[in-house]
């Protein structure tokens, strides 16, 4: 028996593509109810919040996951990636209005003590103390959008795919942070006893696919 | 007022005694075989541990000042100490020398974990020349594991100077982006980083294999076939085969790849598991650079393992369950003490209860998860499991039975 956590939400879908593509039993996670744990064959699925799934990788509930590459950095874990499917791909980008984005283009020293609405507190820390910037980070759980518009927050840092909703809400793409897409990790426990079902997986992802990300 | 810093623990009740019955397991396989406890300062030099620490475990350590002005830190890692301490004590003649340890080292908690402190048991063995040593300590690794009733456990083997020699002639940048890459267990960064950096085209291969190159004995034929000559599996295949040899087969696998975190091993690594746990539950290896920076030349191999993730899995019982609950009933205080006395020198373990009501003492030893109590005025023992009675002389003559 295999645990394979997945995050719950709008990934979930795009995670049943990637099972479907590998050859994983998964009719039963398109409609998964209340249920978090779903057992197919050989394979137990863990329902988890996007941001838990390493957590559970980690402390070995579950042997592998698919996480999106913005949570591995956010959460920082210890744990073996062993493909980039490309799913879900969009961008982890510094946004903000306008007037911010001219100051962006000047020497760091105008931007120093922004304020940054992030649902990233811990990349977007990492990602500006690199550079030598202090920013303040104010952590919010959705809508980030909304924190430059009432004026809680200076700019953002956020995913984003097509760019509609910034533009909705007159936020413009100030730098691109990294390149965003689902992962298959594993455990480091998993990567030595389930080599054969973890090399299986990558033959079947095709060549490995790869991309790093500025922050720390 | 707070009673500690965020991170830090004091532990008491049963799990303070699941750990110092768990060291004393560890002590007892590896003192039965030579080794010397170790009972090192929980202070270090701040600037001898970041001369010789990995970054990772670098950012990590809690920095002090000593009262001599001196800038320290609380013990990052118990191999360090250790080194120091031999090179110090001991003359060249002395060696070999084996010594384990369990204490506690301290470095910054990193995501999820969040504590600061942990227990460390190890051992290290300095001066044997050859394979020997490392079969020895790996064996006494794997039977430490199984007294301390680590379940599903197994070692996974490697050796850093495979890595080494792939990277000899590349240029420091792209061989460091490479190893950070595999220490960091990233397969798509090393891949990526492969296809953009300028390597040998006989590189290209080896590298490109190099992480699958992980399974049983098997591998090492694989390994032969895609490394080239200057790369040499001998010290693995050796350390493997003698162990599987040695009836651990099934508890024996290995990884080519395999980077520990810490930058001073010079030779055979190793990392062991548990069926529970994602993460390792400690590891080590050969550290003969690290014995010449104190300037000792010679072999030195030695590991730790995190006891806190030992005891989570393990069937360790708290040594309270044998312990038995003694009430003294109408006896004096010095007579009940006197016979708690004779009690004890059975290898029993005796807690008097001092309340004037029988049910009472029976309700506390419940509470404190005790099997057994008696009334010290009677000549019974009552199993609280069970409500049943036996004479204390035949009880006592049974010796201990948890």
């Amino acid at each position: 028996m295999i645990n394979i956590a997945l995050p719950t939400g709008r990934m979930l879908q795009e995670c049943i593509g990637i099972l479907d593509q590998l050859g994983l039993p998964c009719s039963g996670l398109a409609k998964p109810g209340r249920s978090l744990v779903i057992t197919e064959k050989n394979c137990r699925y863990l329902l988890a919040k996007p941001m838990d799934v390493p957590a559970y990788v980690h402390y070995g509930a579950a042997d592998m996951a698919l996480a999106g590459s913005d949570v591995l950095m956010e959460r920082n874990v210890p744990l073996v990636e062993i493909a980039d499917t490309g799913a879900g791909r969009c961008r982890l980008v510094v946004a903000g209005p306008e007037n911010v984005s001219s100051r962006f283009s000047h020497p760091w020293c105008r931007i120093n003590g922004l304020r940054v609405a992030t649902k990233y507190p811990n990349l977007t820390s990492s990602y500006f103390s690199y550079q030598g910037i202090g920013m303040e980070i104010i952590h919010l759980h959705g809508s980030v959008e909304l924190a430059p518009l009432l004026g809680i927050s200076d700019c953002i840092l956020d995913i984003v795919q097509s760019g509609e909703t910034l533009r909705a809400n007159g936020l413009t793409v100030i730098e691109e942070v990294a390149q965003v897409s689902m992962r298959v990790v594993a455990s480091r426990r998993y990567t030595h006893q389930g080599w054969e079902m973890i090399s299986s997986i990558m033959n079947k992802l095709g060549p490995w696919k790869g991309r790093s990300y500025h922050a720390g | 007022m707070r009673g500690l810093p965020c991170g830090f623990r004091s532990i008491g009740g049963i799990p303070a005694e699941r750990i110092e019955r768990a060291r004393q397991s560890f002590f007892r396989v590896f003192t039965s075989h030579g080794y010397s406890v170790l009972l090192p300062s929980a202070v270090q030099l701040f600037g001898s541990c970041w001369e010789r620490l990995s970054d990772e475990i670098r950012n990590r350590m809690i920095s002090l000042g000593t009262p001599s002005g001196e800038t320290g830190c609380l013990s990052p890692d118990i191999t360090l100490a250790s080194v120091s301490f031999l090179s110090a004590h001991y003359a060249p003649e002395e060696r070999p020398l084996r010594i384990c340890y369990g204490e506690r080292v301290f470095r910054s908690p990193s995501a999820p974990d969040n504590t600061a402190d942990t227990f460390q048991l190890g051992a290290e063995l300095l001066g044997w020349d050859g394979e020997g040593a490392d079969v020895e300590l790996l064996t006494l690794l794997l039977r430490a594991l199984d007294v301390l009733g680590v379940e599903e456990s197994f070692v996974v083997i490697g050796d850093v100077t495979i890595l080494s020699s792939l990277l000899a002639g590349l240029p420091e940048q792209t061989a460091s982006a490479l190893r950070n890459a595999l220490a960091r267990q990233s397969f798509p960064a090393f891949r990526e980083i492969m296809e953009r950096a300028p390597l040998p085209e006989s590189l290209r291969s080896p590298l490109n294999e190099l992480p699958s190159l992980r399974g049983g004995m098997e591998v090492l034929k694989k390994a032969s076939r895609i490394l080239p000559r200057g790369c040499s599996t001998e010290g693995v295949g050796k350390l493997a085969g003698a162990l599987c040899s040695s009836g651990f087969e099934e508890r024996v696998l290995i990884d080519l790849s395999l980077a520990r975190e810490l930058d001073y091993y010079s030779g055979p690594v190793f990392e062991v598991f548990c069926g529970k746990h994602g993460k390792p539950l400690g590891g080590g290896g050969r550290y003969d650079g690290l014995l010449s920076s104190f300037g000792m030349m010679g072999q030195a191999i030695g590991f730790s393992l995190n006891l806190d993730l030992i005891l989570e899995p393990s069937r360790i019982s708290p040594a309270r369950s044998s312990t038995v609950m003694a009430w003294p009933g109408k006896l004096q205080p010095d007579k009940a003490l006197s016979i708690a006395e004779c009690i004890t020198e059975f290898n029993r373990t005796i807690e008097m209860s001092w309340v004037k009501q029988r049910h009472r003492s029976i309700e506390l030893a419940r509470r404190r998860n005790y099997r057994w109590w008696t009334d010290l005025s009677e000549d019974h023992v009552y199993d609280l499991t069970d409500g049943s009675r036996r004479e204390r002389e035949e009880w006592l003559k049974e010796g201990w039975s948890g």
